[in-house]
């Protein structure tokens, strides 16, 4: 847990509360104030260094709005993603991002987060959902952007600035989402290939493919290993893996999966197995798991071209990390191996990793080590030249910094 | 501040534009999605050399609110009247009925501020190129020179140079002549059960250059069952005449043109020159520009008008007689102007050559953008014009082809002078040359 | 900075005309009247400025020179692209230079494997979606103006267009982009890459109306084409039959690519234009299209047929050939200048209600015309509640331009009572800068304003733009002023 040990929570029910809150705090005592949800993902960015007050969303779970016809809901930033889903699954709809313990996380932390995963590839991330949102700034000025209808241009678009900015920003206490509706079907296909070049030609043959898979995944045998005992599914893990996911109606996935195979075998995959929708949400719940971190000494994102994809997922499978990368995007997620227990074994595993990531305009950053090694190595990859922007915008909206102060590890938020 | 900056070049404003009907003004609804399809806004981006901007200028001169300085003159001239902007525009502006009068009013007024033509426009654009039988005789001395090989010469050695500037561009526009061949009769039979009777339209500049073309047109009409009559008392389409300011000498071309036709007694008269066919399908419009509501012009234009036809447009409607003549090339196919944006005549040609065995059409990238010929322009706007063929030079190396073929015999001028000038090989056909040796079962090599 | 502060510039423009003249060539610059005369407006005609100068860089480090030099002389400027803002999004407000675009239009790669694009922000949209034509991928935001609007342009508004509803607006297709801050920094923000760490400063950017800088690069999403469309026109006895279809449909998950409604005033125009063969005393049509697999298509074109049939569709036509579907949406994209058949001139409205309120605001409208005296037409992007009313009147009638003018306000503040917005895609620019107070809090306006001192905190970039607290003053003026507007879309 990356929170100050001795740290008292608040438990506003409302936005007049958080106002009131933030205010009293800054206009008084002046705390650093941490804003939580789930409290699943804490550990990502460099820990607070000064105590503060934790802002629980917990108490805003309320359905403000959810006119089903018009696709678009406005809910209160603490409602747990599951009770989301339920929400709006009953009207056939949902938000078709992958979230990890998805019991526990809140659509306020998935925001902050932009939090993603597998089905990234067919549906986008947080930024493609979020239309409108009111937040509280640390002064306690409550503001909004955006609305409540899929298309709007007025006025800059906050939204955006919200979504992954790590509550650095204001505490985000509505959200208004536009939503997709539930496919009728959803499978997926899981493929063993006996080498990594194999599966590298067959995502490359995806680009003329007559099929539109929703999820591109790639996996390393530590990694499938993992997942398929988490789905409790019978599917092959010795080998270099890619997992293709299709949804829409039943005619649709059917063709696709059948498609899809015969285009595979055309491309040397060495074993095939067809994941039904009865069984894929099962396997959609693992893979979305994977990222979780328990035990391991260290997890990583990196983001690639998908073309360096592979080659990345390679050298990290020979260095023994356990690897799913949503290969269709670039994105892939490393456990380093239990084995790994100092720093500097770290570092050895992930030097060259992180070089090959910059090689191909991409970067590594690190979602959970040992608070101590954070001071050595870089969680947020190499500095790019819009940190100086990101510490303006930080200055203008937090000028005291006070909320989740240091996270990002900006000038603005120096103590 | 820049107002007073060339006093010398500034012309009084008083009527300039008074003809043009100012609603039509009003349809331009400032969008500016003509923008984009104007050959000099692309390459300038400057949106006074975009059509939106032009029809600004000239509205702005009209309401009296900027003078006609040399700078919004050059705008204005720089336009290739190439009406791309037209087929683009979703408010139905009619640009050419803006500009072309605008720059009558232009040219009239600098004759009545005691200007003179210079010699180019007097003796070149206006008295040799319209005339026929000139026009061929002023080529006699480079078709001499070309058939001894002399020009090569006088190129390689630099001669050209010492000619007046505008010749020389036409000394390089001038492509290969091919050997002369004889002037058409006045009659040529349908081959097969007879469909249609049609006149044909000859043309200055083309029937002097281009002759092989209007044989070619002649048989592909006859094989498809017309009888084509060519009433040798017709006359150039005036376009050149009308462009430069001379409206009325263009109107009694216009008039010749109708009685001849008129006389003939058709029931279509066929144009193979895109240029020609944009001009006699507007003769109603400018005839209301310069003599409105006179009915003793009006209808006997309309009445041509009425039956002018692309020889594509008309074989489309006809319903071809597909030919069997194997020609294996790989082509691609530029759109004239006047054929595609002038008469929104696009499909029909490709048509046509789809008919012919064995001949790979390439679509070409920026087919619709002018090369540059534009009439006169060529002569006139030499810079641009430059820009603009290299232009279409690029895009149509982008195909690879064996061929160009185009539908106008000034882009195929400007064309073909541009593959010399890039010591390229690639010939330059009309689509109806193609279909007619198709039909023939000769080689185009 | 004040206004009349700024206004002060034409003193030290001369001193810099010869800079700029260094920086990108003599050519690269106007700097007369009669050259500046058509950059003093955009697409929106209703406010005119000319700037003190236009000039054409053709690379990063020329923009950045200009910039500085701006700052250097506290002078404003404004990027321009094509110009077809409809919201006067390129009116040079205080004058000065203006940064026209146009001639950076290289597309710099195309990697398909990687599913990006690289190009100059003066690349006309449709350049790149010709120059994507066989690769299999394609750029997915068309708006109707694609023809000239240049990707720069769509960048700073969040483009939207047709086929938003499946595919979404700008942002949703943009990776990255090289930016010059307004005080001449270069920076990236984004990549080529799905994922950046750090605050999301392209979706920042993005719709940002060049208040934060000057885009030199974007870095734009690349998108399979699909393999298969049906494109259908139901055709309806009235508008709310034609509404309750559009919900009837999105509500049984179906997701249209397009979902567009013209109604009868529209169509009577239309068909007189390009004579497709719409029936006249139909009340409205829907132009349907559906897009993905070949082996879905056909399935949810029948069902959206049913779904038409069940809501009163009198009948529903399919487009049976590449042609018709052509002419269809030649139809749709070219409806507006099809209205120069109906009045001598329009004023068209961009506000947008939760799709559900559509019946409810079409009321509103005819209502508003009807007390107002004015015909009102509507041709728009149904399915994501994006209306276009089209107002008509003569210009040359001043008491009917006030009550053209009534009317749009009543119709606008009403989407904004019905949860909506005043813009969906033409932006705030100078033209809804008056409504920015209706739509949005104190506060939130406040929030707004600290975020552009971030990036602009001299407001010398694109001044009085978006926010009404970038410079208060004229805003009654531009409320207020001549609507002789008429406007394509």
């Amino acid at each position: 847990m990356s929170l100050p040990e001795t740290t008292d929570e608040i438990l506003p029910t409302s936005t007049d509360e958080v106002c009131a809150a933030l205010a009293e705090n800054a206009s008084g005592e002046q705390r650093a104030v941490f804003p939580v949800g789930g409290r699943t993902a804490l550990h990502y960015g460099y820990a607070p260094q000064t105590p503060g007050v934790a802002l629980s969303t917990h108490n805003l779970h309320r359905v403000i709005d959810y006119p089903a016809r018009d696709m678009t809901i406005t809910v209160e930033a603490g409602i747990c993603i599951d009770n989301l889903a339920d929400t709006l699954k009953a009207e056939g709809q949902r938000l078709p991002i992958d979230v990890a313990q998805s019991s526990r996380a809140t659509l306020g932390g998935v925001l902050a987060t932009d939090t993603n995963g597998a089905r990234r590839f067919g549906f986008g991330t947080m930024r493609d959902y979020v239309i409108g949102i009111t937040a509280v700034d640390a002064a306690g000025k409550p503001f909004h952007a955006g609305g409540r209808v899929v298309k709007n241009v007025a006025g800059y678009d906050l939204c955006k600035l919200m979504i992954g900015s790590l509550g650095t920003l204001a505490v985000v206490t509505e959200v208004t989402l536009k939503l997709k509706p539930l496919p009728e079907s959803s499978t997926l296909l899981w493929c063993r290939f006996d080498g990594w070049q194999d599966l590298d030609a067959a995502l490359e043959g995806l680009l003329r493919s007559d099929t539109r898979p929703v999820a591109v995944e790639a996996l390393n045998s530590e990694a499938a290993h993992d997942v398929v005992s988490e789905s409790r599914l019978e599917l092959p893990t010795n080998g270099p893996i890619a997992c293709f996911g299709f949804e829409g109606t039943q005619r649709e996935t059917d063709w696709q999966m059948e498609r899809l195979t015969n285009e595979l075998k055309q491309a040397n995959v060495a074993e095939l197995a067809q994941v039904s929708h009865e069984q894929s949400e099962s396997l959609w719940f693992a893979l979305a798991d994977f990222a979780v971190t328990s035990e391991e000494p260290l997890t990583f994102q990196a983001a690639l071209r998908p073309s360096r994809t592979i080659e990345f997922v390679k050298l990290a499978t020979d260095a023994g990390v356990s690897i799913v990368a949503h290969a269709g995007d670039g994105v892939v997620i490393g456990h380093l191996p239990d084995d790994v227990t100092t720093l500097e074994a770290a570092q050895s595993v992930l030097d060259p990793l992180q070089q090959m990531a910059a090689r191909g305009d991409g970067d590594l950053i690190i979602f959970d080590c040992a608070e101590d090694w954070k001071q050595s190595i870089p969680v947020f990859g190499e500095r790019m030249t819009h940190w100086g922007l990101m510490d303006k915008i930080k200055q203008q909206l937090d000028p005291n910094n006070l909320l989740n102060p240091g996270r990002f590890g900006l000038p603005a938020e120096a103590i | 501040m820049a107002n007073d900056q060339h006093p010398m070049n500034t012309k009084s404003t008083g009527n300039l534009g008074a003809k043009i009907e100012y609603e039509k003004y009003l349809d331009c609804v400032h969008c500016g999605l003509c923008t984009a399809a104007c050959p000099t806004y692309l390459e300038t981006g400057d949106e006074n050399k975009s059509p939106r901007g032009r029809i600004y200028l000239m509205r702005a001169v009209t309401d009296g609110r900027l003078e006609l300085t040399s700078e919004v003159r050059e705008n204005l001239e720089l336009c290739l009247d190439c009406r791309a902007c037209e087929t683009a525009c979703p408010s139905g502006v009619q640009y050419g009925r803006l500009i072309e009068p605008f720059r009558m009013d232009v040219e009239q007024s600098d004759a009545a501020a005691g200007g003179k033509p210079s010699w180019f426009q007097k003796r070149i654009l206006h008295g040799l190129l319209p005339d026929r039988k000139k026009t061929r005789r002023a080529l006699i001395p480079a078709r001499i020179m070309q058939t001894l090989r002399l020009d090569r010469v006088i190129e390689s050695v630099g001669l050209v140079r010492l000619l007046p500037e505008k010749l020389q561009r036409m000394f390089k526009q001038l492509p290969r002549l091919e050997p002369r061949s004889p002037e058409l009769p006045e009659r040529l039979p349908a081959i097969g059960p007879k469909r249609a009777t049609v006149g044909l339209f000859l043309g200055c500049v083309a029937d002097a250059m281009f002759r092989q073309t209007h044989w070619a047109t002649a048989r592909v009409l006859q094989q498809n069952g017309c009888e084509v009559v060519i009433p040798r008392n017709q006359a150039c389409c005036g376009a050149m005449h009308y462009h430069s300011g001379a409206d009325r000498p263009a109107l009694q071309l216009a008039l010749q043109n109708a009685a001849a036709f008129d006389e003939a007694e058709v029931d279509a008269v066929v144009v193979n020159v895109a240029g020609c066919g944009a001009m006699l399908k507007d003769y109603p419009e400018i005839a209301h520009e310069i003599a409105p509501n006179d009915t003793a012009i009006a209808d006997p234009l309309g009445k041509l008008t009425d039956k002018i036809k692309d020889i594509s447009e008309f074989l489309s409607e006809l319903g071809p007689i597909a030919p069997t003549g194997e020609i294996k090339l790989r082509a691609t196919y530029h759109d004239a102007c006047h054929l595609c944006h002038a008469q929104q005549i696009r499909e029909q040609p490709r048509e046509l050559l789809k008919l012919i065995p064995g001949l790979e059409l390439i679509p070409l990238p920026e087919s619709e953008i002018c090369c540059g010929a534009a009439g006169s322009y060529n002569l006139t706007e030499p810079e641009m014009s430059d820009r603009l063929a290299k232009r279409k030079y690029g895009n149509i190396m982008l195909t690879d082809p064996q061929a160009v073929i185009t539908a106008n015999a000034g882009c195929s001028l400007q064309i073909q002078a541009e593959m010399r000038q890039q010591r390229q090989r690639i010939p330059v056909f009309h689509p109806i040359d193609l279909l007619d040796m198709s039909y023939r079962g000769v080689s185009p090599v | 900075m004040s206004v009349d502060e700024m206004t002060t510039t034409s003193e030290s423009l001369p001193a810099i005309l010869d800079n700029l003249r260094e920086i990108v060539g003599a050519d690269s610059v106007l700097s007369s009247h009669e050259q500046l005369l058509v950059y003093e407006c955009d697409g929106f005609v209703i406010e005119k400025n000319t700037p003190d100068c236009v000039v054409f860089p053709e690379t990063t480090e020329q923009v950045v020179a200009i910039v500085k030099l701006c700052n250097q002389h506290q002078i404003p400027f404004v990027p321009r692209g094509a110009g077809t803002s409809l919201a006067g999004g390129c009116l040079p407000v205080g004058g000065g230079v203006m940064i026209a675009l146009t001639r950076m239009r290289g597309i710099h790669e195309v990697n398909l494997r990687d599913r990006y694009a690289v190009v100059g922000p003066g690349t006309v949209n449709v350049h790149l979606t010709q120059h994507l034509k066989g690769t299999g991928f394609h750029y997915a935001p068309d708006p109707s103006s694609q023809g000239a609007c240049t990707i720069g342009g769509n960048v700073a508004t969040n483009s939207g267009g047709p086929h938003t509803l499946k595919y979404g607006v700008t942002v949703n297709h943009i990776l990255g982009a090289e930016v010059v801050l307004p005080d001449g920094e270069v920076v990236q923000l984004g990549g080529y890459l799905a994922e950046s760490p750090g605050y999301d400063l392209t979706g920042l950017f993005v719709g940002s109306e060049g208040t934060f800088g000057v885009c030199t690069k974007v870095i734009v999403r690349l998108t399979r084409d699909p393999a298969a469309y049906r494109t259908m026109l139901g055709v309806f006895e009235t508008v709310s039959d034609a509404t309750q279809s559009i919900s009837g449909i999105i509500g049984a998950g179906i997701i249209p690519a397009a979902l567009e409604l013209m109604d009868q005033g529209i169509i009577e125009a239309v068909e007189a234009a390009f004579g497709f063969g719409f029936p006249l005393d139909a009340g409205a049509v829907l132009l349907i299209e559906v897009d993905g697999l070949e082996v879905a298509v056909d399935n949810e074109a029948k069902q959206i047929v049913e779904l038409c049939e069940q809501h009163g569709a009198r009948e529903v036509r399919k487009a049976d050939s590449p042609q018709q579907r052509d002419l269809l949406w030649k139809c749709r994209k070219k409806a507006f200048g099809a209205i120069g058949r109906l009045s001598p001139s329009y004023c068209t409205q961009d506000g947008v209600v939760p799709r559900t309120k559509l019946p409810e605001i079409l009321k509103f409208i005819t209502e508003s015309g009807a007390r107002h005296d004015i015909r009102i037409v509507n041709v728009f992007h149904a399915g994501d509640g994006n209306i276009h009313p089209i107002l008509l009147f003569d210009e040359r009638d001043s008491e009917q331009v006030e009550r053209v003018l009534r009317a749009s306000d009543e119709i606008l503040n009403r989407c904004i009572e019905l949860g909506g917005s005043v813009t969906g895609e033409h932006g705030i620019g100078v033209e809804k800068i008056s409504f920015m107070n209706k739509l949005f809090t104190a506060e939130d306006l406040e929030t707004m304003e600290s975020v552009r001192i971030a990036f602009n905190p001299l407001g010398l970039c694109s001044p009085q733009k978006m926010l009404p607290t970038a410079g208060a003053c004229g805003m009654e003026h531009i409320e207020r002023s001549h609507p002789a507007r008429k406007a394509a879309l």
